[in-house]
């Protein structure tokens, strides 16, 4: 082979290495890392309701200077005084007001009616629940000589009669603090009505229809709202 | 003798451009430089998935493809998923065919690339 055949074929060579080394196939595999997605967020909790504030419980019973003033009726059956079941739980939370206040050494259980019926048999009446109210008090353990009960009839009335609303509102049952005695000037407390009635209510009509008797006590009729003064003993 | 090292230098250099038109890779670096791309394209797979997750959240699994880099001209071909490696469901396989579409490896190489890739997608904790 001559010289530049020689060169010929060796660049041939070269050129058949070059395009054999660019064909073929490479396999290969592999993988990525993992791929974290992000969830939506999930959604919110409810928001929860704003918490009920429980309403102060109107307190049945308070104290105050003259009086011990309960916010509800005592209930009797009708024309007795017989004390219903359902006041049992004022009957008690009274006793327990009484035994808690010290302070107070003397209460008079005033009973009151309308001036609506017969206000001899109204006085009797409103006297036997007063009694009938003081011994369920008594029954509770509280002491004895620390209470009075009385009936005052139709004689000192709340408010005037015109209506049965009225007449409602003078049928009660009212603990006037007698010892100590409120100091001169002070002022009554008026009794609370949160149901626009009156409060220490005896709450049952008296007895028969027969007009109502001459009070035997001059007649006086106080404002709504405030109380009657002590009875004279 | 001076013509032999003439012969010998024109035989190199003759080698050498012969090879200066395509990459010549091996296995390794075909899959590091798949490897690059297909990272590159992990951003797009990833919002493609968290946008499944909105409506399926429980979405999630293995993506197998397999592709060929074509000889030449470096395109991603016949990019196809493998079902039988393929746990991930549909929507999410198609996150990753979507991304991979158009890629080109570059160099292009002489050779021809056969590629198998695996994908794995994990739905993340949500954010409170």
């Amino acid at each position: 082979m001559t010289q530049p055949q020689q060169r010929w074929s060796l660049v041939g060579m070269a050129l058949i290495t070059g395009l054999v080394a660019c064909g073929g196939v490479v396999q290969f595999a592999g993988n990525t890392p993992a791929i974290a997605g992000n969830p939506p967020a999930p959604p919110p909790a409810p928001t929860p309701p704003p918490a009920v504030v429980a309403p102060k419980p109107i307190k049945r019973v308070e104290v105050t200077v003259d009086h011990i003033v309960i916010n509800e009726k005592i209930q009797f059956d009708s024309n007795k005084a017989t004390i219903k079941p359902e006041s049992n739980g004022l009957i008690d939370e009274i006793a327990k007001t009484l035994k808690e206040a010290t302070q107070v050494k003397k209460v008079e259980i005033q009973g009151h009616a309308s001036s609506e019926g017969d206000a001899k048999a109204n006085l009797k009446l409103s006297d036997d629940r007063a009694k009938a109210v003081m011994a369920s008090l008594v029954s509770r353990q509280v002491k004895a000589e620390t209470l009075t009960a009385k009936g005052y009839g139709s004689e000192r009335k709340l408010v005037e009669e015109k209506t049965e609303a009225d007449r409602e509102k003078n049928r009660r049952v009212e603990f006037l603090i007698l010892d100590p005695a409120p100091k001169p000037g002070a002022a009554a407390t008026p009794t609370p009505a949160p149901t626009g009635t009156a409060t220490t209510v005896s709450g049952v009509k008296p007895a028969g229809s027969a007009p109502a008797m001459a009070p035997t006590a001059p007649k006086t009729t106080p404002k709504a709202g405030t109380l009657a003064p002590a009875p004279k003993k | 003798m001076n013509k032999s090292l003439i012969l010998g230098s024109a035989l190199a250099l003759l080698s050498v451009a012969s090879l200066s038109g395509c990459a010549l890779r091996d296995t390794q670096m075909f899959h590091d430089d798949t490897a690059k791309l297909f990272d590159a394209k992990q951003g797009d797979m990833k919002a493609c998935y968290d946008g499944i997750l909105k409506t399926t959240p429980t979405a999630a699994g293995k993506v197998t493809v397999n592709f060929k880099w074509e000889p030449g001209t470096g395109k991603l071909l016949e990019t196809a998923v493998d079902k039988a490696n393929t746990t991930a469901p549909e929507p999410v396989q198609q996150c990753v065919t979507h991304a991979l579409d158009g890629l080109v490896i570059n160099p292009p190489d002489k050779k021809e690339g056969q590629g198998t890739w695996t994908f794995e997608f994990a739905a993340g904790t949500p954010k409170a």
